[in-house]
């Protein structure tokens, strides 16, 4: 074959030469090169040039490096190793063990908030009265002598009225809840009020037909998207009121 | 007090050759303090020495992919952190060099991007690169070495990335084509057809600076 025209009829055979210049042509095509090679003058010259050219290419590989170059590389990853190991390792908890610890916290937070409502109301008064006043609108008309300092669990003034004065009424129904869960949790505190005082045994115990309570509502967002957690806290001498889903989502 | 705790160490022997660098790392459970060397200290060892075997290669590979010496040199850092911090990933029963050059061709790849301004070494930036020094003892042969080098990286510096990256892991560092494809992702036929651009191109470059026959 006549390599007069290699422009066009040559060109195949130059990347068969530069393949078979670094050994990467499939032996089924060297022989057919080796062919070509042996009628084209200007192929076996083309091949030499690439022969050379691939040994100019190969002195990159043994091109030398500085030393201190690779000991200045190991020196600076070596020290950033060392600072991955001091950063803290982040832990990535599954959303059930999020939602238990959540829980937890919830629960602890609560049992606080209770103890310290528990211990405050027995030192001073808080918002205990004016819920004795509207359970029993009777008493609420007499006047009300002023408050001592420490005032006593049940207030003196308030007369001791009888049950049968308020069981024959129609039931004052409890105001909308619209206090702060702390408020709420001192109103619904039983173990302040001693149980032998008629009257307010008539208060904390709300006469039958009162709506039940209802339930505080607690709401956890966490950073999964889908995971809400509501926490419904209710007095045990309460009656258990269902908490409909309207009602969570409106919280 | 033992930990149960299975953490990854860099396994090299002391006295580490080409062959059992291959062989990277294992895996082993950290033992407690009664033993000679803490773990962390030990771990520390054996990847300084792991970082020993393969630095040339890499910073080699890294400074053709990237042209610049001082590239080379953080992309290579950035290669053995990168080794560092995906070990667990790390598949011990197969050799450790085709990974470790994915990632040099990775970060290569990442680096160039992120200075996209600088680019890859220019020719002009090439044409004044001072030859490395030789300690050869005949000056003459020195110069000419030199001299080829240099024309070989200014034809590599024209070359398309993924051109360059196949001809660079076949030609200067001297893998097979079939490790060439598994490393770049790609088939054989693709590496085998970038190869021979790749070496066409720098011969036509070669060509025109020696005064040769480009064609």
């Amino acid at each position: 074959m006549s390599c007069k025209d290699y422009e066009i009829s040559c060109e195949p055979y130059q990347e068969m030469i530069a393949l078979d210049a670094g050994g990467d042509l499939p032996a089924t095509e060297v022989e057919r090169l080796k062919r070509h090679l042996d009628s084209c003058a200007a192929c076996r010259r083309f091949a030499g040039e690439m022969r050379d050219t691939q040994r100019s290419v190969a002195l990159l590989a043994d091109a030398p490096v500085d030393s201190e170059v690779l000991a200045a590389i190991r020196a600076g990853v070596l020290r950033e190793v060392e600072r991955d190991r001091r950063r803290p390792i982040p832990v990535r908890l599954p959303p059930r063990a999020l939602a238990l610890a959540a829980a937890l916290i919830v629960a602890l937070g609560a049992l606080i908030l209770l103890r310290a409502n528990e211990s405050g109301t027995t030192e001073q008064q808080p918002a205990e009265q004016p819920r004795v006043a509207r359970t029993l609108p009777a008493a609420a008309s007499q006047p009300v002598p002023p408050q001592p300092a420490a005032p006593p669990l049940i207030p003196e003034a308030v007369p001791a009225a009888p049950i049968s004065e308020t069981a024959g009424e129609e039931p004052a129904p409890r105001p909308p809840v619209t206090v702060s869960p702390e408020t709420r949790l001192a109103e619904r505190r039983p173990s302040v009020v001693p149980a032998t005082s008629p009257a307010v045994t008539a208060a904390a115990a709300p006469p039958p037909g009162t709506p039940a309570a209802e339930p505080m509502i607690i709401k956890l967002v966490s950073e999964e998207a889908d995971l809400v957690i509501y926490w419904l806290v209710q007095s045990p001498d309460e009656p258990i009121k269902e908490t409909t889903n309207d009602e969570i989502s409106a919280v | 007090m033992a930990s149960e705790a299975a953490i990854v160490v860099f396994n090299v022997p002391a006295e580490v050759s080409s062959a059992t660098a291959r062989e990277g790392f294992s895996s082993v459970k950290a033992r407690g303090s009664d033993d000679d060397v803490a773990p962390k200290a030990r771990e520390r060892e054996d990847f300084e020495r792991l970082m020993k075997a393969h630095e040339q290669r890499v910073f080699r590979a890294a400074w053709r992919l990237l042209g610049r010496r001082e590239d080379a040199q953080d992309a290579a850092q950035e290669v053995f952190l990168r080794l560092y911090r995906y070990r667990h990933r790390f598949d011990e029963r197969r050799p450790l060099e085709p990974w470790l050059y994915r990632i040099t061709v990775n970060v290569c790849r990442d680096l160039r991007r992120r200075r996209r301004v600088r680019q890859t070494a220019s020719l002009e930036e090439l044409e004044e690169t001072r030859p490395l020094v030789s300690a050869d003892p005949d000056p003459g042969a020195a110069a000419r070495i030199a001299e080829e080098r240099r024309i070989v990286e200014q034809a590599l510096a024209t070359l398309a990335e993924k051109e360059r990256a196949a001809l660079v892991l076949r030609d200067v560092q001297g893998l097979s084509t079939a490790e060439v494809a598994e490393i770049l992702g790609s088939s054989q036929v693709t590496v085998r057809s970038q190869i021979s651009r790749a070496r066409l191109k720098i011969k036509k470059y070669r060509d025109r600076k020696l005064g040769g026959s480009p064609r």
